[in-house]
C-alpha cells in the first residue's frame, strides 16, 4: 500500500483531535452526572452526612495540630503558638466562610489568615464569632455548643474522630518522630528487628475530645474550589458533547481504530519508492531517539507539574488551558514520532539492529575476532621457523607463566582453570603425536609396497603438512615408477607374443618341409645327416619360442592363476612318473624323502607341475650319468621345503645369480637342448604363487629348493 | 573319399598339409582367407575344415562363426596363437579341436582321422547298454572282450594298464590319487611301490592320446590325482 502524504497528515492530525474529543466528552459527561450533589444545598446541611463531614474537618485540624505542624506558618501569642493552615492548599474545607480554631495544651491551629488583626487567640475568636449569617460550633470540655440543631444533636456521635494515639519516637541522633497510631505500628513492625530499636525512646499520647477546645463557624453554603471552577468553566463550552457521549464515543473510537490500522499498514511506504523508506530519523539508533523523547516527556512533565502547581492558586484560566493543550500536543508529537519510527523499523527489520546495544555488541565481537586473528597470526609467524621441540618448550614455559598468573588472580578457581588449560595443551600434544603415528603407519605401508593410499595434508596440523606433502610426492614417484615398470613389462610381453606368432608361421613351414624332405628317398648320406640337423634345430627353435613366450608371461605376472589345494607328495610322485624314462635313460637313481601324511599347499596345479617339470627336466639333462638324485619334501614351521639335488655333469663355473637370469646356462651346456629359460620361468611361477625358488651350487652339487606355505 | 578344406593364408603350410593328407587318402580343397573358405564351402561337399585364425579379409574365428550358423562340419583350428584364452575362445565358438603352430604333422593327421571317424562312422553308433562296455568320447572299453578302442582303432594295453584304465573309466569324472588307484586296482595296501602307478598312467596316456602332453581322456590333476574325463 502506497502512502498518500495528504492522507497521512490528516490521519496524524485527526488522532489527537479524536482523543481530545473522547476525553472532553467523557469528562463533561462525568461532571454533568456529579452536578446533582450541589443541587439540594439546603437539604444537605440537614443530613447526617454533613455532620460527619463537618466533624471530620474539625478532627483533621486537630490531627494537623498534634503532628506535622512544623512546616506551617506560625505566630506566637505570648504563651500559645498559633499555626496557620491555609484552606486553599490543605484545607479541603468545602463550606463557605468556614473558620476554625482549635487549642491543645499550649498550641493552636486555625485557618484564619494570620494578620495583625488576628495574631492573638482573642482576636481570632472574635473574627470567628463575627462571621455573619453563620452557624457556630464550639466544643469545650467535651460539650458541644452550637446554634445548628443537627450538629448539637448529632455531633457527639463523631467525637471518636478525635480519639487517636500518637507515638513519639526519639532517635539516638535526637531526631523526633511523631506518628499516628497506624503509621507507628507499621514503622515499629519494620524496625523491630533492628537492634537500634533498643536505643529508641518511645512515648505515646492518646488524645480525647476533652483535650481540645474547638471554636468554629460556617455558612450553610458549599464552596467550590478553584480547580473545579476552572474545569467547569472550560467544560461549559462543551456541554453538548457530554450529552451526546453515546454517539461520540463509539464513532471516535472506531475512527481512531481505523486510522491506527491505516497508519500501521501505510507507514514507511512512499509513493515511487520501493521497500521501506527510512529517513534520517529512522537511521538514528533507537536508544538515542528514546532518550530525546524522554527529554520531551520530561518537558511535558514539567508543564504538567506547573499546571498542577497553578491549579489551586492561579485564576489565569487562559494560561492554564494553554499549558494543558501544549503538554498534550507535545506528548502527542512525541508519541507519533515514536510510533512512526518504530513501525518503520519493525517493517525494515532494523528495530533490533539499529540500536546502540546491538552495534556495541557487534563492535565488541569484531574486536574480539580481530584480536584472536592477530594473536594467531603472530603465533604462527613466531613459530613458523621453529621445530616442534622448541615449540613445545615455548608452550610449556608459557603454560607455567599463565598457570601462575591464573592462580594469583583467581586463587582456588585458578587451579581449575589451570587444569582446563593443561588438558587443552595435552590434547594438542596428543593431536600431534597422533599425526606422527599416522605418518609412521603410512610409511610402513609404503615400505611394504602399498603406494595407492594417500595422506590428506589438511587432516594434519600445520607442522606436519610439508612432511605429508613430501611423503605424498615420494609415494607418487614410487607409484609412477611401478606403473611405468608394469607398463614396459607388459609392452615387452606383448612384443614377444606378437613376434613369436610371426615367427611361428614360417617355423611351421620349416618343420613341415624338413619332415617331408626326410620322407623323400635320399641316397646321399650327407644330405640325410644335414636334414637331421635341420630337424633338430627347427625343433629347438620351436621349444625356444615356447619358452620365451612363457618366460615373458610368467615374469610380467601376465598369468591367470587358478589356486587350489594340492598335495605336494602326490605332485612329486606324478612328476616322477612322467620323467621315469628320462631318468632311466641316464641311469639316474632318484632317492625320495616324502612325509607319510599329505602336505597341502595352495597353488595352481598346472603351473606347479611346470615348475617341477622344469626342475626334473634340468636334472635329466645336466646330471652326471649313474649318479643319484635326491628329492626331499620336508614340512616345518608351516612351510614345505621341496629340495632337488643332483650332481652336475659339467663344471658349474657360474654363480647362482647368473644362472637365475634369463638365457644363461652353464657355458658348456649352451649347445645342448633347452632354452636356458627353465629356471627363470620356474622362479617367476613360484613367486606368482606366493612361493620361492632358490638355487645352490656347491662344487658339482646342484640344489634347487622350493618353499611354499602349507595349509591345513 | 573325404573332402577336407584347408584354409590358411600361408600357401606353403596349406601345401604341406595337402601333401600329408593326400598321402592318407583325403581330397584337399584350398582356401587362403575366410571369405574364400566360405565360398568353397557353399560350392562343394566338405567333410572337415582345417582353419587358421590369423588371416586377411576375414579371420578364422569369424569364418568359424559363419560356418557354424549353417553347418555342423567338424572344424580343426590351426593357429600360432597358443594361449589358453585363444584355445578356449576357438572351442567356445564351436571348433572341434585346436592345434597350435608349429604342429607335428603326425599329430595333425591323427586328429583329422579322429574327427572324420567320429562324425562319419562312430558318431551315430550306439551299442547295447547291457554289455559291460564303458565309453567316454571316442574311448571305448569292452570288458567282455578286454578290448580298448579310441576312434575305432584298437589299442594294445598291458594287463596292469588295462586294470588302471578300467578302474578310472568305471568312475569317470572322479579324481583318484595314486594311493587310491593302487588300493582299488591291486586291492591291497599301498606300500611304497605305488610310484609305479604314475609311470603306468603315462604309458596309458601315450597309447590312448594323440598328444600325451595335452591329454583328452586321461587327465592329470597335478598334486591331486588322475581322472578319466567325462565327455
Amino acid at each position: 500500500m502506497k502512502e498518500s502524504k495528504l492522507l497521512k497528515c490528516i490521519s496524524y492530525l485527526l488522532v489527537p483531535i479524536l482523543v481530545a474529543m473522547i476525553g472532553i466528552s467523557m469528562l463533561s459527561n462525568y461532571v454533568q452526572n456529579n452536578e446533582n450533589v450541589y443541587s439540594n444545598e439546603s437539604e444537605y446541611f440537614r443530613t447526617d452526612g454533613f455532620v460527619s463531614r463537618y466533624m471530620n474537618i474539625l478532627s483533621n485540624f486537630a490531627d494537623r495540630l498534634i503532628y506535622q505542624n512544623d512546616t506551617l506558618p506560625t505566630c506566637y501569642d505570648g504563651e500559645i503558638q498559633i499555626c496557620y493552615l491555609d484552606n486553599k492548599r490543605y484545607g479541603n474545607v468545602e463550606f463557605e466562610n468556614c473558620y476554625v480554631l482549635i487549642l491543645y495544651q499550649n498550641k493552636a491551629i486555625t485557618n484564619v489568615e494570620l494578620t495583625s488583626n488576628t495574631d492573638t487567640i482573642e482576636k481570632i475568636l472574635t473574627y470567628i464569632a463575627q462571621n455573619q449569617d453563620s452557624k457556630k460550633v464550639n466544643i469545650l470540655q467535651g460539650n458541644i455548643e452550637s446554634n445548628s440543631d443537627i450538629i448539637s444533636n448529632k455531633g457527639i456521635k463523631y467525637f471518636d474522630y478525635f480519639e487517636k494515639t500518637y507515638y513519639t519516637i526519639e532517635m539516638p541522633d535526637e531526631m523526633k518522630m511523631i506518628m499516628q497510631e497506624s503509621e507507628a505500628m507499621d514503622y515499629l513492625e519494620e524496625t523491630e528487628e533492628i537492634a537500634e530499636v533498643e536505643t529508641q525512646k518511645r512515648q505515646y499520647v492518646t488524645t480525647k475530645i476533652q483535650d481540645f477546645s474547638v471554636y468554629s463557624s460556617y455558612q450553610e453554603k458549599i464552596q467550590e474550589n478553584l480547580d473545579e471552577q476552572i474545569i467547569r468553566g472550560f467544560l461549559s463550552h462543551y456541554e453538548a458533547w457530554g450529552e451526546n457521549i453515546y454517539v461520540i464515543l463509539p464513532v471516535c473510537s472506531t475512527l481512531l481504530f481505523l486510522i491506527f490500522v491505516y497508519l500501521i499498514i501505510s507507514v514507511g511506504h512512499t509513493k515511487g519508492k520501493e521497500g521501506i523508506d527510512l529517513n534520517d530519523l529512522d537511521k538514528i539508533p533507537l536508544e538515542v531517539i528514546v532518550l530525546f523523547l524522554c527529554v520531551g516527556f520530561c518537558i511535558v512533565g514539567c508543564g504538567l507539574g506547573a499546571f498542577d502547581m497553578l491549579m489551586g492558586i492561579s485564576e489565569d484560566f487562559e494560561l492554564l488551558i494553554s499549558l494543558l493543550i501544549m503538554s498534550y500536543v507535545i506528548s502527542y508529537i512525541i508519541c507519533a514520532i515514536l510510533f512512526d519510527t518504530i513501525v518503520k523499523r519493525i517493517k525494515a527489520k532494523t528495530l533490533m539492529k539499529n540500536t546502540l546495544c546491538y552495534k556495541g555488541c557487534q563492535w565488541c565481537f569484531g574486536i574480539v575476532k580481530k584480536t584472536k586473528c592477530k594473536i594467531k597470526e603472530t603465533w604462527e609467524q613466531m613459530t613458523e621457523s621453529m621445530d616442534i621441540v622448541k615449540k613445545l618448550v615455548l608452550v610449556s614455559a608459557g603454560y607455567v607463566v599463565v598457570a601462575i598468573v591464573l592462580v594469583a588472580i583467581f586463587q582456588e578457581f585458578g587451579i581449575l582453570l589451570d587444569l582446563g588449560l593443561a588438558i587443552y595443551i595435552f590434547y594438542k600434544i596428543i593431536e600431534r603425536i597422533n599425526c606422527c603415528t599416522r605418518i609412521e603407519t603410512h610409511l610402513r605401508k609404503m615400505y611394504k609396497g602399498d603406494n595407492t593410499a594417500k595422506l590428506n595434508p589438511e587432516e594434519f596440523t600445520k607442522e606436519f603438512q610439508k612432511t605429508v606433502e613430501y611423503i605424498n610426492d615420494i609415494s607418487n614417484g614410487f607409484e609412477n615408477a611401478i606403473q611405468e615398470g608394469i607398463k614396459s613389462e607388459r609392452l615387452k610381453t606383448e612384443l614377444i607374443t606378437n613376434v613369436s606368432h610371426d615367427i611361428k608361421t614360417p617355423l611351421t613351414s620349416i618343420i613341415n618341409y624338413v619332415d617331408l624332405l626326410k620322407k623323400e628317398q635320399i641316397e646321399n648320406e650327407k644330405v640325410k645327416e644335414y636334414i637331421q640337423i635341420l630337424e633338430n634345430k627347427s625343433q629347438r627353435l620351436k621349444k625356444l619360442m615356447e619358452d620365451l613366450l612363457e618366460a615373458s608371461k610368467a615374469s610380467s605376472g601376465n598369468v591367470k592363476l587358478n589356486m587350489e589345494k594340492i598335495n605336494v607328495g602326490e605332485l612329486i610322485k606324478q612328476s616322477t612318473g612322467e620323467f621315469e624314462d628320462k631318468f632311466k635313460a641316464k641311469n639316474l637313481e632318484v632317492m625320495y624323502t616324502i612325509p607319510e601324511e599329505a602336505v597341502w599347499i595352495k597353488a595352481d596345479n598346472r603351473y606347479m607341475y611346470r615348475i617341477i617339470e622344469n626342475i626334473f627336466s634340468n636334472v635329466s639333462k645336466y646330471s652326471m650319468e649313474h649318479s643319484r638324485v635326491y628329492v626331499d619334501v620336508e614340512k616345518r614351521n608351516q612351510k614345505v621345503y621341496i629340495a632337488v639335488k643332483n650332481i652336475s655333469e659339467d663344471v658349474l663355473n657360474i654363480s647362482e645369480e647368473e644362472l637365475m637370469q634369463r638365457f644363461v646356462r652353464g657355458d658348456k651346456s649352451r649347445t645342448t637342448e633347452g632354452s636356458g629359460l627353465g629356471i627363470s620361468i620356474s622362479k617367476s611361477l613360484a613367486e606368482l604363487q606366493k612361493g620361492s625358488l632358490a638355487l645352490k651350487i656347491d662344487g658339482d652339487l646342484f640344489k634347487v629348493e622350493l618353499i611354499f606355505d602349507t595349509i591345513e | 573319399m573325404y573332402n577336407i578344406l584347408v584354409c590358411d593364408d600361408d600357401k606353403e603350410i596349406v601345401q604341406a598339409i595337402e601333401i600329408y593328407l593326400n598321402e592318407k587318402g583325403y581330397n584337399i580343397l584350398k582356401a587362403y582367407d575366410g571369405a574364400q573358405c566360405l565360398k568353397i564351402l557353399r560350392e562343394n561337399t566338405v567333410h572337415l575344415i582345417i582353419l587358421d585364425i590369423m588371416m586377411p579379409h576375414m579371420d578364422g574365428l569369424e569364418a568359424l562363426g559363419r560356418i557354424r550358423e549353417e553347418k555342423e562340419i567338424p572344424v580343426i583350428m590351426l593357429s600360432a596363437k597358443s594361449e589358453d584364452e585363444d584355445k578356449i575362445s576357438g572351442l567356445d565358438l564351436g571348433a572341434d579341436d585346436y592345434v597350435t603352430k608349429p604342429f607335428n604333422p603326425m599329430e595333425l593327421i591323427a586328429r583329422v582321422n579322429s574327427c572324420i571317424r567320429r562324425y562319419t562312422k562312430f558318431g551315430m553308433l550306439t551299442e547295447e547298454e547291457n554289455q559291460p562296455i564303458y565309453q567316454t568320447g571316442e574311448l571305448r572299453m569292452d570288458d567282455n572282450l578286454k578290448k580298448v578302442t579310441v576312434d575305432g582303432t584298437e589299442i594294445k594295453l598291458t594287463p596292469t594298464e588295462y586294470n588302471i584304465l578300467l578302474f578310472l573309466i568305471q568312475n569317470k569324472g572322479k579324481v583318484y590319487s595314486i594311493e587310491q588307484i593302487y588300493q582299488n586296482v591291486w586291492e591291497e595296501e599301498a606300500f611304497g611301490a605305488e610310484n609305479i602307478i604314475a609311470v603306468h598312467i603315462r604309458h596309458i596316456r601315450e597309447k590312448i592320446e594323440i598328444n600325451p602332453k595335452e591329454p583328452k581322456y586321461l587327465k592329470v590333476i597335478w598334486g591331486i590325482g588322475y581322472k578319466i574325463e567325462k565327455i
